[in-house]
């Protein structure tokens, strides 16, 4: 009995002896890659490594192709790689990742594809009504939803993982949908990458609505501000990235919108913007006193571009940086159409309305983050559509607006050099609205 | 009758502790009611055994006898612990926050949240000219320039972890270890070691007493 158990012991003591000597010898994987929205560069890849890792040495053994500037940051797991590339990236990547981990042992080459590009989707009109359709590389239109009476508005997820949709049907109410997309931008696989593939459409209610307004951030989550025809029956509801639904008390005078880190809501009331938290932490809500309206946020570092409407009519663009009072960059009595910024709010692209003598003339202008005007250039024989947003892109460095000519309603989508302001494309295909879909 | 007294003065020690806040040192506020309510138990039992054996006279174990005095020696003398030799022992991982901090405004975040949100989201840039207002106290390790930083904890200081941040110090201040301080200023991107981190760049410091709970959750 007593020789058994003696033997017993011993070989639980060598197999946990066995067991450590294995994982000591066993070299470090990587786990996972994640797509990370939170960033300053042009894009960036959360690496989940098996066991810490020497950042110097992933670093110096990594290779990106074509070669692109870039950085790596993190202490040891995970590291995070940032692109840098200072005119864009406008080619799908090679990532081939090596490196040792802080035993010594090194990680087993291994490559990924990478595009970083967004999409472009827009609404157009077809034979049967109004769809929403993404361009492939080719040039491609592909149908992502179905065709309804109307759409009212689309808001592509933050994550690229999918777009809300308000269609409108034919007696005017509005209906609430979701399209659950899965990027192939990041594969192991040289063959693998392609546009997101469509998961079954949702209905997020169950009845139409009087108006519907959505709002999703950077970690792909959804706000669902509806209401009806009486007082009071306004209701919100925020849908998380994993699917959980809950319902929000608010009480606000506008859209409201959700702040692209997460965490945080910007609400308009009847005296200014309040910035608040989702959860309720007990610490005292922001506001932000006088009439303006939130422009664009400058997606994960907090800034925002404002706009102001005085009482005499003039309007004023405004950079907010936290703890800081709002810096005013531009002050004057033209229309403010649309405006965009860039990760960092370093630069604010602005849509201006004027007119020259009885016609109306749309103008582009960039400011630096003090107001600085580096570019201007009208937009004629174009100018933007009504309602029609300005967006940046940090990955290719563009900007996507949705242009028309004066004497042709038809929308096209128009892409301009960020920087120089030249455009370098306008696509031909006639559209209601051009929106960037993240890649992921 | 002396054991009675024993006990019950083991059970004023910890009703004291809780009252004079010195539990604050050791254990996160909200365990403190536990401790409070341990202390009147044991001075509770510490009467009973007392009025048991009021007019007997037992031999006491040394052993008692040394706990007694131990307990007088802790009411007598106010704790005065080093948390710089405690972080320098400590593992470096912080728990993972509920919510990032992005949404506070960032001279609203304590140190600790700083620091959970340079670790989750290590883009240095975000955050580059933030206003920063914080309080800690002077950390070194090794070799490495002095930190400022604090102590968290998720139940008392045997599971506490240090989270510092680095501080562009000014060239007349030499940081004194476990030294207090409140500091006022910015963040500012610096290259250290290759590296691109965010650096407290302090407009005014000042030296502060310990707060009454220098442990954060």
């Amino acid at each position: 009995m007593k020789k058994r158990f003696w033997l017993l012991l011993s070989g639980a003591a060598f197999l946990v002896l066995a067991q450590q000597q294995l994982l000591i010898q066993r070299p470090p994987r990587l786990i996972k890659q994640t797509l990370q929205s939170i960033h300053s560069g042009n894009a960036a890849i959360d690496f989940q490594f098996s066991r810490p890792m020497q950042r110097q040495s992933v670093a110096e053994n990594s290779r990106i192709d074509p070669q692109t500037p870039h950085r790596w940051l993190g202490e040891n797991n995970p590291l995070r790689l940032i692109l840098d590339a200072k005119h864009g990236i406008n080619v799908p990547l090679r990532l081939t990742l090596s490196g040792k981990d802080q035993r010594e042992l090194s990680l087993q080459k291994q490559s990924s594809f990478w595009d970083p590009r967004p999409w472009i989707i827009v609404s157009r009109t077809t034979d049967t009504g109004e769809q929403i359709q993404l361009q492939d590389r080719d040039g491609r239109w592909i149908p992502i939803s179905p065709t309804w009476p109307g759409i009212q508005s689309i808001v592509p997820f933050g994550n690229g993982r999918g777009i809300a949709i308000v269609s409108r049907n034919v007696d005017g109410d509005e209906q609430v949908w979701l399209q659950r997309l899965q990027p192939r931008n990041l594969t192991r696989r040289p063959t693998g990458l392609g546009p997101p593939k469509l998961e079954p459409l949702q209905s997020l209610a169950d009845k139409p609505f009087f108006f519907a307004h959505l709002s999703s951030n950077l970690n792909g989550d959804l706000l669902l501000q509806t209401g009806g025809f009486s007082p009071g029956s306004e209701r919100f509801q925020l849908i998380g990235a994993d699917g959980n639904k809950r319902s929000l008390k608010l009480k606000t005078s506008g859209p409201v919108q959700l702040l692209p880190s997460g965490g945080g809501l910007v609400v308009p009331t009847f005296d200014g913007l309040s910035l608040r938290p989702i959860i309720d932490n007990g610490r005292p809500v922001q506001l932000l006193p006088g009439s303006r309206n939130l422009g664009a946020f400058c997606a994960a570092s907090g800034r925002a571009v404002l706009i102001r409407h005085w009482p005499d009519y003039r309007r004023s663009i405004e950079l907010v940086i936290p703890g800081l009072s709002p810096k005013q960059l531009h002050l004057g009595e033209e229309a403010i159409l649309a405006v965009s910024c860039d990760s960092l709010g370093e630069h604010v692209w602005a849509v201006l309305g004027g007119w020259s003598g009885r016609k109306s003339e749309h103008e582009i202008v960039m400011f630096d983050r003090n107001g600085k005007v580096l570019k201007r250039r009208l937009l004629t024989p174009w100018s933007l559509k009504a309602g029609a947003p300005l967006q940046f892109d940090p990955v290719t460095q563009q900007l996507l607006m949705t242009i028309v000519k004066t004497q042709n309603n038809d929308g096209r989508a128009g892409i301009m050099d960020a920087f120089t302001l030249e455009w370098r494309k306008l696509l031909s295909t006639p559209i209601s609205e051009a929106q960037w879909l993240t890649a992921g | 009758m002396t054991r009675g007294l024993l006990i019950a003065l083991w059970g004023w020690l910890l009703v004291w502790s809780v009252l004079s806040r010195r539990l604050d040192l050791l254990l996160r506020g909200v365990f403190h009611g536990l401790v409070g309510v341990s202390g009147v138990a044991l001075i509770v039992v510490g009467i009973a055994v007392m009025t048991r054996n009021i007019k007997q006279r037992e031999p006491v174990p040394w052993p008692w006898l040394a706990g007694g005095l131990m307990a007088i020696l802790v009411l007598l003398l106010p704790p005065n612990p080093s948390f710089s030799d405690l972080a320098a022992t400590r593992p470096q991982g912080l728990p993972e926050p509920l919510e990032l901090a992005f949404v506070l405004p960032p001279e609203q975040r304590t140190l600790t949240e700083w620091v959970r949100l340079l670790r989750s989201q290590p883009d240095p840039d975000l955050v580059d000219g933030n206003p920063v207002n914080i309080s800690g106290f002077v950390l070194k390790l090794g070799e490495s320039p002095a930190q400022i930083a604090r102590l968290t904890v998720r139940c008392c200081l045997a599971d506490a972890t240090p989270a510092g941040l680095p501080v562009a110090w000014p060239k007349d201040m030499e940081p004194k270890v476990n030294q207090w301080l409140a500091i006022e200023g910015r963040m500012r991107v610096e290259s250290r070691d290759g590296q691109r981190v965010a650096v407290v760049v302090p407009e005014t410091i000042q030296p502060i007493e310990r707060p009454l709970r220098p442990l954060e959750p």
